[in-house]
């Protein structure tokens, strides 16, 4: 069956019972996990005047300490589950496009992400990365919630 | 982990790889498997014409014949893959529903389905189907495709 999940996530509550139930699987098939969090580009998130306050090192240099910390989390969960789990911080890309690329390149066999993460909370009933990994993935995609 | 996967199926080629996926889940889980298909009511497929009673005998009589002839084949694979399962038609339930109501009184934590079913094939790039189903579904949700 599967032999390499990727796991997404974004830190949030949901994502994390993603990252649960993709170790629990991972455990009963003998797979091997990567987790992957994605931070979007600067120009995502900030624009106009409000690039003055917060210039690009700024905001990089504090995406990149959110995704270790994300990921260290991940890491230590698996650790405690006993599970060979490596983690990858994609940068600079849209949430959707950097799990897919990141299953792409590590060769992963399924995708495994919860319906929602920070964003758009309850008030979608299905969160727009979702969808979007879920129209793109030539793979399959197992959505938690 | 998962222990009663619900797999959904309306005998398309999507839904042949999710059954396939599904089988080789279950056995690697050891989990319990219950297949479904559903069959719509007479109105959805059908306009134009008020209905006869005899019109409507002769349509549920070719749905259950369609969802038999599904289900064998599902019953087939299943025995080729050596994976036992209990198979059931759901008569006249708008698709998403019938499967989620299925999955609910069988008590199933997985629900596995193909990307696209029947309908408006390869030119959506996510099916309604499949769609409905991760929008209200209580449990994960696996998307093959």
């Amino acid at each position: 069956m599967y032999k390499h999940i990727l796991i997404a996530t974004d830190g949030s509550e949901l994502a994390g019972k993603a990252v649960a139930a993709g170790f629990d699987l991972a455990r009963s098939l003998g797979a091997k996990v990567t987790a992957v969090t994605v931070t979007e580009p600067w120009t995502a998130i900030v624009t106009g005047e409000a690039a003055f306050g917060f210039p690009v090192e700024e905001y990089e240099k504090s995406t990149n300490e959110t995704a270790s910390r994300i990921l260290s989390g991940v890491s230590n969960l698996a650790r405690k589950a006993d599970i060979s789990c490596s983690t990858v911080h994609a940068k600079d890309q849209y949430p959707s496009e950097g799990i897919l690329e990141t299953a792409k390149k590590n060769n992963c066999d399924l995708i495994v992400m919860s319906s929602h993460g920070r964003r758009g909370l309850g008030r979608l009933l299905l969160g727009s990365e979702a969808i979007k990994v879920l129209t793109h993935s030539a793979l399959p995609v197992l959505i938690c919630r | 982990m998962y222990k009663h996967l619900l797999i959904a199926t309306d005998g398309s080629e999507s839904s042949a790889k999710a059954l396939a996926h599904g089988l080789a889940l279950a056995k690697s889980l050891a989990a319990q498997v219950t297949v479904v298909t559903v069959t719509e009511p007479w109105t959805e497929g059908t306009y134009a014409v008020l209905p006869t009673p005899s019109m409507i005998q002769t349509y549920e009589k070719a749905a259950a014949g369609n969802a038999a002839t599904i289900l064998e084949g599902v019953k087939r694979a299943a025995d080729e893959a050596g994976t036992p399962c209990q198979t059931r038609h759901i008569k006249n339930q708008h698709a998403p529903e019938g499967i989620i109501k299925a999955a609910k009184e069988a008590g199933c934590d997985l629900i596995i389905v193909g990307s696209h079913g029947r309908g408006v094939l390869g030119r959506m790039l996510l099916g309604s189907i499949s769609l409905k189903i991760l929008t209200f579904s209580p449990v994960a949700v696996l998307v093959c495709r």
